[in-house]
């Protein structure tokens, strides 16, 4: 038994955070966050591409780094603190891993080259409108055509999907189950609405209008939920260690105001109130880390309902630790806490993503006393 | 990061199941699911067991007389002594004076103290709490003057935890008025049948007599008495009560707790659905398992961390909050859980010289004194609130 990260991961969140600390510094970022067509920097995530970073989770015999739970909670840990806009949850975690676990031969041929050199991005289409947190596929459809599919239906909030080239679409066949299909987002008939989301990263809406696959598009996979709960519990993990980040960062900033800001004539730190806020949320984020732990350590679990429990269990604990040192966080700040200009409310408003995406804490709570019968 | 136990934990953690099994007293046992109280007999019998196995003082090095078990095997036996239903052991001699003694006793210490807690034949209550100084300790005001070759002592200590049962108190006294508050106390240890020692219970909330006051008039305690020296006393209670916390997260027993409260869920029923499937009541039952699953895995990193540095370090302030809010959060459940048979108050029925007949199940009587037995965990061993002072102050930097 251990918590530690190995010097291998530990040397790749610094050099992580060396790029990120020269290239991308809060106003830097502020600038890519202005920039109206592209939701990230290109220039730092063809960085990411060239250090191995979107190749995390992928086999080493395609230049990948083979990594599991442990590398990407370090990963995203860091990337957090640093406010990262890069499409690494959607396309590093969430897409490698589907390509990883559920792609056909041609599939890893062809197209996850493309996406570990940073030439084409992907993304994971798990929610449709008006369906909450329900990854498998109710009013998407896959008809037979010939030696294809025609894919019909909508997809809801896909991560990064304002940059991708390719999207994962889960579908109900005609007769019975359902599959996952790689689309190329060029193809007629797809139609895709970009938008940021709470903190600055890139989603999109995406419909299918008579989009015609070929039958190789359909990716190895017995129904497309069982396979899609998977790459949701990548997402959720990769998720809570970016909450994990914010909240660090978070304390630091508070902690580091309160014993600078002075009212009364001493620093608003010497206030037990405030203390004792202080110290909640200290507590909260180590006892946040060690449930982080957990997901990261059983996203690769086999049994599948093991994985869930273990993953849903942290989201739902976590959650409930980053509103509270999200609202308390600005609480302590006074007036400055609202402020676009300070990078706080750029934490608070990752946590509050958090918190919003891949299940809230309801929904995850459901799943976990649901397997836990 | 690996959070799996270790091949060699896991076969460690055979070899105590294995020894609970055969050993662990099927009546001590019992009390555990009913929430009976054990009594000291039971704790003599139970402390007899693991002192003729070798287990009793898991902590201490093999050279005093311990097990010398690191801090994950010291975890594991506590899992599983209290998975088997075993009460927590004294802990004044074997956690707090016993390392106390071995750290900065002198050898005719050690070779009149060490052996006796060990074997369980004398037992230990701490004295530190006073009327008027509890959060403050330092500001303690019982008295000691040297007079010859031995110590007149004066005062008052409180809340004292098994001072009617306990043969010794390791006491906390002033001996220097004029010097800084925590530079005047010096640690003693004082035989419990000394002329001018006074016990009286305190009978808590829950109707049990656990803790006392003690009164202190012209006891005499011999120089020879004294651990390490005059006014380091305040040293080496801080060091004791490091230790303490050392432990402190309860992650044992709350475990067994829990799986005990899922039991009653699992029975109670409310509109004919056992109140594990219910939908409030599961939901509030997996709030608190993940709350204590977040307890476990923080509670084994700092394990992991003292186990490598040798200490645990202010971070266990963490501990012992969130351990107390566990330990409080699982006595609120189990009270709930039992629904309109845990209004019947009959903490007469916890003791052991009870005759009547039971009303209700047989885990009902327990269930509100052991709520208000809790009350008490967020308030000694430093208060929760004395813990967020440590936590701002050293951790924080505040």
């Amino acid at each position: 038994m251990d918590f530690a990260f190995t010097e291998e991961q530990k040397l790749m969140a610094d050099s992580l955070r060396k790029a990120y600390e020269s290239d991308y510094d809060f106003d830097k970022r502020r600038a890519v966050l202005d920039d109206t067509a592209t939701f990230h920097s290109p220039t730092m995530w063809q960085t990411l591409a060239d250090n191995g970073f979107i190749g995390l989770l992928a086999p080493e015999d395609v230049g990948g780094f083979d990594g599991g739970g442990a590398e990407v909670m370090a990963v995203a840990t860091e990337m957090a603190r640093h406010l990262a806009l890069e499409p690494f949850l959607g396309t590093s975690v969430m897409g490698v891993r589907l390509l990883v676990s559920f792609g056909t031969d041609a599939q890893k041929h062809n197209i996850l080259p493309q996406i570990l050199t940073g030439d084409a991005n992907i993304a994971v289409a798990l929610y449709e409108p008006g369906q909450r947190y329900d990854v498998a596929p109710q009013a998407t459809t896959a008809k037979m055509d010939g030696d294809g599919f025609v894919l019909n239906g909508a997809k809801a909030v896909v991560v990064s999907g304002d940059s991708a080239r390719w999207i994962a679409i889960g579908a109900k066949l005609e007769n019975i189950g359902s599959a996952v299909f790689m689309v190329d987002a060029y193809a007629d008939g797809v139609s895709s609405k970009p938008y940021r989301l709470v903190d600055g990263r890139g989603a999109a809406d995406v419909e299918l209008s008579n989009v015609r696959v070929d039958a190789d598009a359909r990716m190895v996979a017995d129904d497309a939920e069982s396979a899609l709960a998977e790459i949701e519990d990548w997402a959720v993990t990769a998720s809570l260690a970016e909450t994990l980040g914010a909240m660090e960062m978070a304390r630091d900033l508070t902690n580091e105001y309160l014993q600078t800001r002075e009212q009364f004539g001493r620093p608003i730190g010497k206030f037990q109130v405030l203390q004792h806020s202080m110290a909640k949320v200290l507590s909260d984020v180590e006892f946040s880390r060690s449930m982080v732990f957990w997901a990261a350590s059983e996203v690769t679990n086999p049994v599948a309902p093991a994985r869930r429990r273990a993953v849903s269990g942290a989201k739902a604990y976590v959650d409930n630790a980053a509103r509270n040192i999200a609202e308390r966080c600005v609480q302590m700040h006074g007036g400055v806490g609202v402020t676009d200009e300070y990078a706080l409310t750029h934490y608070v408003k990752r946590l509050t993503l958090g918190q919003i995406l891949f299940g809230d804490r309801d929904e995850h709570l459901l799943r976990y006393t649901g397997v836990d019968a | 990061m690996e959070l799996s136990y270790d091949a060699e934990q896991q076969a460690f953690r055979e070899e105590v199941r294995a020894f609970m099994q055969e050993m662990a007293p099927a009546d001590i046992a019992e009390k555990a699911h009913t929430g009976q109280r054990y009594d000291k007999e039971d704790l003599k019998r139970w402390h007899g067991i693991l002192y003729d196995k070798g287990w009793i003082a898991p902590k201490w090095s093999k050279g005093n007389g311990g097990a010398g078990l690191d801090p994950i095997q010291v975890h594991i036996l506590d899992e599983e002594a209290f998975a088997a239903g075993m009460p927590r052991l004294q802990a004044f001699g074997l956690s707090m004076v016993g390392p106390v003694i071995i750290h900065f006793g002198d050898d005719y210490q050690k070779s009149r103290f060490l052996p006796k807690i060990l074997s369980g034949e004398e037992f230990w209550c701490q004295g530190f709490s006073e009327p008027g100084s509890g959060s403050d300790l330092a500001s303690l005001k019982t008295r000691a003057e040297r007079d010859g070759t031995k110590y007149i002592i004066n005062g008052q200590k409180t809340w004292t935890t098994q001072a009617h049962i306990a043969d010794w108190m390791f006491c906390l006294v002033r001996t220097n008025w004029d010097a800084k508050q925590q530079e005047g106390i010096s640690f003693l240890l004082i035989d419990m049948t000394s002329p001018g020692v006074e016990v009286r219970p305190i009978i808590t909330m829950d109707g049990e007599h656990a803790v006392n006051e003690v009164f202190l008039d012209n006891v005499e305690v011999p120089v020879e008495n004294l651990v390490g020296e005059e006014n380091k006393g305040w040293d080496y209670a801080k060091f004791l009560l490091s230790n303490e916390r050392t432990g402190i997260a309860g992650v044992g027993q709350s475990k067994a707790e829990f799986a005990r409260l899922k039991t009653i869920a699992g029975t109670e029923k409310r509109r004919g659905v056992p109140l594990s499937e219910d939908p409030l009541f599961k939901m509030k039952l997996a709030e608190l398992e993940l709350k204590l699953r977040a307890l476990e895995i923080t509670n084994l990193r700092m394990l992991i961390e003292e186990k490598a540095k040798g200490a645990p370090g202010p971070i266990s302030s963490i501990l012992k909050i969130v351990g107390s809010e566990v330990q409080q959060g699982i006595a609120t459940l189990t009270m709930e859980a039992v629904g309109s048979y845990a209004a019947p108050y009959l903490p007469e029925s916890l003791e052991d010289s009870w005759n009547g007949e039971p009303i209700g199940p047989d885990y009902a009587a327990h269930a509100v004194p052991y709520y208000f037995f809790r009350r008490k965990a967020s308030i000694y061993g430093g208060s929760n609130e004395i813990q967020r002072n440590i936590i701002s102050k050293h951790l924080l930097g505040l």
